[in-house]
């Protein structure tokens, strides 16, 4: 909970002086939770499910897993960190995607001309290739764009730290649109490339699934 | 009149129409499971023959989701009533939702229908659903742009078909809170079979009213409230879950009123939705937003 300025010491006394409702009350804790290399399944499963997460025992161990390898890369683990990973890990996942990544490597920096090397998955079929690009990020979409052959504009990119740190993980946002449809995609990782390259694959996926789900929607 | 407001959440449906939203099932499930933690009356899991996957989701959740009523969309059409009951089949309490325009505009330029045929067609279709499922509701598309006369006559024909709610959309999100409760009270008085259903409001929020709009419904008498988590959903959004709950609760000294909601699940539910969604709560969002505890 954030409390700046003077008013501290009226709210320190008496909580109700300003509060009408009390954060506890729609489930905002005062204190953060934190996890870290040494949770064990049991604290790890609990917090899941007090954040509204009830994995089945499969996913829960892939979850974990994950938890584990970013437990390596990072002190601590915040719950901004848990929702990513079975955002990431599970729910994007559970669904049979067409694109799929499997390994991933860039070059970039001041001297060197940015090219990425991607290896992918195309409807079960491994693919790969590499490509150049005026960043990064830029050689990275052109190289998974020439390999899904995908034509999609990228309306919006943006990449946030979800916590404080510097070896928070990277969560990126694209929304991407193709022949009217127009998607969002998101992806997290510690190196926020990667992360990049995972929310513009998911966002072709999910564009796939957009257009074979013809719909039509009702006002009401 | 009980002083018990269902929450009708439709996160999953007119949420899932915000721009970019779309969820895939498993992420829906998720969401379900959180909704029932969360104690919502209803959840309507979709709009079956919309889509294969559609109708998928609303299958699974159907059988897999346990507690609240589950509920499918349908437009007054018997292949949509017969898709909505083909998948909620299983489901221990179904509810078919069905339907049409009352709204003169409406009538004309989209459905091209006269009263007298949208009248029959509703009560035809609100019989054929009652004939899958026992709890049927019926919606008036675009009713507060109808004329009331009308109005009245549809809501007390399809109750007399068999609705056990009947709800009052602001398809457009163009009323205003007197107005809207004025509507309601209106219904209320001039219904004669009023009293065997439930009165459900679903309200846009093109001008910033759609919680406003509803609580002068509940105010006049709706029990039964169609809202969103976050209050996402097409254009501007549907009327927040959050915020209704909210103030039924805080507010309890003057309005009397409350809801079947365990509001400690509140916070997980909007973080789970927005994560899944990709759609950010703004910082100063009532409720749930970043600084909304913040002094």
């Amino acid at each position: 909970m954030r409390t700046e300025s003077g008013i501290q010491d009226g709210l320190l006394k008496d909580k109700s002086t300003y509060e009408i409702m009390r954060p506890e009350s729609v489930g905002i804790s005062r204190s953060k939770l934190v996890l870290g290399k040494h949770s064990g399944r049991h604290a790890f499963k609990t917090r899941l499910s007090e954040m509204g997460y009830d994995l089945s025992q499969e996913n829960l161990e892939r979850a974990f897993e994950t938890f584990k390898r970013l437990a390596d890369l990072k002190k601590e683990v915040f719950d901004e960190d848990l929702e990513a990973i079975v955002q990431d890990e599970v729910l994007r996942v559970e669904v049979p995607d067409r694109y799929r990544l499997l390994k991933f490597k860039v070059q970039s920096g001041t001297d060197t001309s940015p090219r990425a090397e991607v290896e992918m998955e195309v409807d079960s079929r491994a693919v790969s290739g590499a490509g150049t690009g005026d960043g990064p990020v830029d050689a990275a979409y052109n190289t998974i764009a020439a390999l899904t052959g995908t034509k999609s504009r990228l309306l919006k990119y943006s990449v946030n730290a979800i916590t404080g740190g510097t070896d928070a993980q990277g969560e990126v946002s694209v929304r991407v649109e193709e022949g009217g449809h127009i998607v969002l995609g998101q992806g997290s990782h510690t190196d926020i490339i990667v992360a990049s390259a995972k929310a513009y694959i998911n966002a072709l996926n999910r564009l796939e699934h957009m257009k074979k789900e013809k719909r039509d929607t009702p006002v009401l | 009149m009980d002083d018990r407001v269902r929450i009708f959440d439709t996160t999953l449906r007119d949420g899932e129409q915000s721009p970019g939203a779309s969820m895939n099932v498993e992420e829906k499930i998720a969401v379900a499971r959180q909704l029932t933690k969360l104690g919502v009356d209803v959840i309507e899991a979709g709009f079956a023959f919309s889509s294969p996957g559609d109708f998928d989701s609303v299958r699974r959740i159907a059988l897999e989701v346990e507690g609240p009523v589950i509920c499918s969309l349908a437009r007054c059409k018997p292949e949509d009533i017969d898709a909505a009951a083909g998948a909620l089949r299983g489901a221990p309490r179904a509810r078919i939702h069905t339907f049409i325009s009352t709204s003169e505009i409406h009538l004309k330029h989209q459905f091209r229908l006269t009263r007298s045929e949208a009248l029959e067609r509703a009560v035809e279709m609100v019989k054929r659903a009652r004939g899958h499922v026992d709890d049927v509701e019926f919606s008036a598309m675009d009713a507060s742009r109808t004329e009331p006369a009308y109005l009245y006559e549809m809501i007390e024909a399809v109750i007399e078909a068999g609705a056990g709610t009947v709800n009052i959309p602001d398809t457009v999100g163009y009323a205003l809170p007197d107005q809207f409760g004025a509507l309601i009270k209106g219904i209320r008085d001039n219904v004669r079979n009023i009293d065997r259903a439930v009165i459900s409001v679903h309200c846009h929020n093109d001008l910033g009213l759609a919680v406003a709009n509803s609580l002068a419904a509940v105010v006049n008498g709706a029990r039964q409230v169609e809202c969103t988590i976050n209050g996402i959903g097409e254009r501007a959004g549907n009327a927040s879950l959050e915020e209704i709950v909210m103030i039924l609760r805080t507010r309890k000294d003057v309005l009397g009123l409350e809801t079947g909601i365990a509001t400690e699940q509140i916070y997980p539910a909007s973080r789970l939705v927005s994560g899944i969604t990709g759609i950010m709560v703004q910082p100063n969002k009532a409720i749930v937003g970043d600084n909304a505890f913040a002094h």
